[in-house]
């Protein structure tokens, strides 16, 4: 539920490029009574900052993230996560409320990949995905988020964990 | 504090003696060979701006952000954790004992300090509101949104909500630690796999210690 106040005085630089009015979702009624669960500042900080992650003294390549931030509406975003799983031949197994899971259809190198996928939000205007494997191979499942999904998702990413741009 | 290595035909040293590794491997996690890679990686940080044996903060922050100089609020008060005796340097001992805690192996309540340290940004032993704030406002800069002050507040009242139960305004010690038990996913920042690795990623090219390595 929109409160006044906060959009009062507030300009928002880049909206999210999908109209959340064109999503069809069966889950739309529901979600649109409750927002995401919250995602509080010290789980945003500790989440986020590339300041405190000195993975870095030890790897020469970024690695990879699995947490991303958007400012599309929750509902927006789930939606957007069930048409990528289809686009990959994944089948969304469960989907309910703010959280899916998904599952390859090829048998990997220990058995089918399953990736949940969850919905948080810290502001109304910033939503954080949390993907993490369910099953199957760690390193299909960081080659899926890599060279998979992040492409596909670019539309709705903000920025991905552990990718800043700007001093702070 | 320091000592010189006893052993001869070491790799130079910086100006200040370097501590003994088996002192070292005997006061953490690490085993001596650990030590000695951990060296490797220390000489390569402290000497990429000035030659001197020690960490600055510059040499800290391009170590952390892939040599890219970045005066980071995060990277800062990691930095600020390490330089245990506040000179504005991280010694070898500094460097060793303060990865400690980020081991694999490292005590649960050590990572919890440290992380209730992280946030307490002035040291006052408690976690104040205006430093959570200042912390939102520095996230959110990094990932170039721009949030209301009254959206910001919000998250915060929310924070506070949750973590602080004594409903004070400041979260001390003991709520942080009730509340980290039971959201353990703020931990993860305190742990790296790769120091379990560290042998091979910094291989030593130390042939003559003359400690044997007994397994610990």
């Amino acid at each position: 539920m929109r409160v006044p106040w906060f959009s009062k005085g507030f300009t928002r630089s880049i909206s999210c490029p999908i109209l959340d009015d064109q999503v069809e979702d069966g889950q739309e009624i529901a979600r649109t009574k409750s927002p995401p669960p919250f995602y509080n500042a010290f789980e945003f900080i500790s989440s986020m900052s590339s300041g405190f992650d000195l993975s870095n003294l030890f790897e020469n390549k970024r690695k990879s993230g699995s947490l991303f931030t958007s400012k599309c509406s929750g509902s927006t975003i789930m939606a957007t996560l069930e048409t990528v799983a289809k686009t990959f031949n994944f089948r969304v197994v469960w989907s309910k409320g703010y959280k899916l899971k998904m599952e390859g259809e090829s048998e990997g190198r220990k058995g089918k990949l399953a990736v949940t996928a969850e919905v948080y939000e810290v502001a109304p205007e910033v939503a954080v995905v949390e993907f993490s494997k369910a099953a199957g191979d760690t390193l299909e499942y960081k080659k899926f988020c890599e060279e998979d999904a992040r492409p596909a998702l670019k539309d709705i990413v903000w920025s991905w964990q552990g990718e800043n741009n700007c001093q702070s | 504090m320091g000592c010189f290595m006893s052993v001869p035909k070491k790799p130079s040293h910086g100006r200040n003696g370097y501590e003994n590794p088996v002192v070292l491997a005997s006061q953490t996690a690490f085993t001596v060979s650990e030590v000695e890679a951990l060296f490797e990686l220390y000489k390569s940080i402290s000497s990429s701006v000035i030659d001197d044996g020690l960490i600055n903060k510059e040499e800290f922050q391009l170590a952390i952000f892939e040599n890219k100089k970045r005066d980071n609020l995060f990277a800062n008060r990691i930095f600020d954790l390490f330089d245990v005796k506040r000179k504005g340097v991280i010694d070898f001992g500094d460097f060793v004992r303060s990865l400690n805690v980020f081991h694999p192996n490292a005590s649960r309540e050590d990572k919890i300090n440290f992380t209730f340290s992280l946030y307490d940004m002035d040291g006052t032993g408690y976690i104040e509101r205006q430093e959570v704030k200042q912390m939102v406002i520095a996230i959110l800069l990094e990932s170039e949104t721009n949030l209301a002050d009254e959206v910001i507040e919000r998250i915060l009242d929310q924070t506070f909500l949750e973590v602080d139960v004594k409903r004070d305004g400041i979260i001390d010690r003991e709520e942080w630690l009730s509340y980290v038990t039971k959201n353990p996913s703020l931990l993860d920042i305190m742990t790296l796999p790769y120091l379990r690795e560290i042998t091979m990623t910094f291989p030593s090219f130390v042939f003559n210690s003359e400690v044997d390595e007994i397994s610990k």
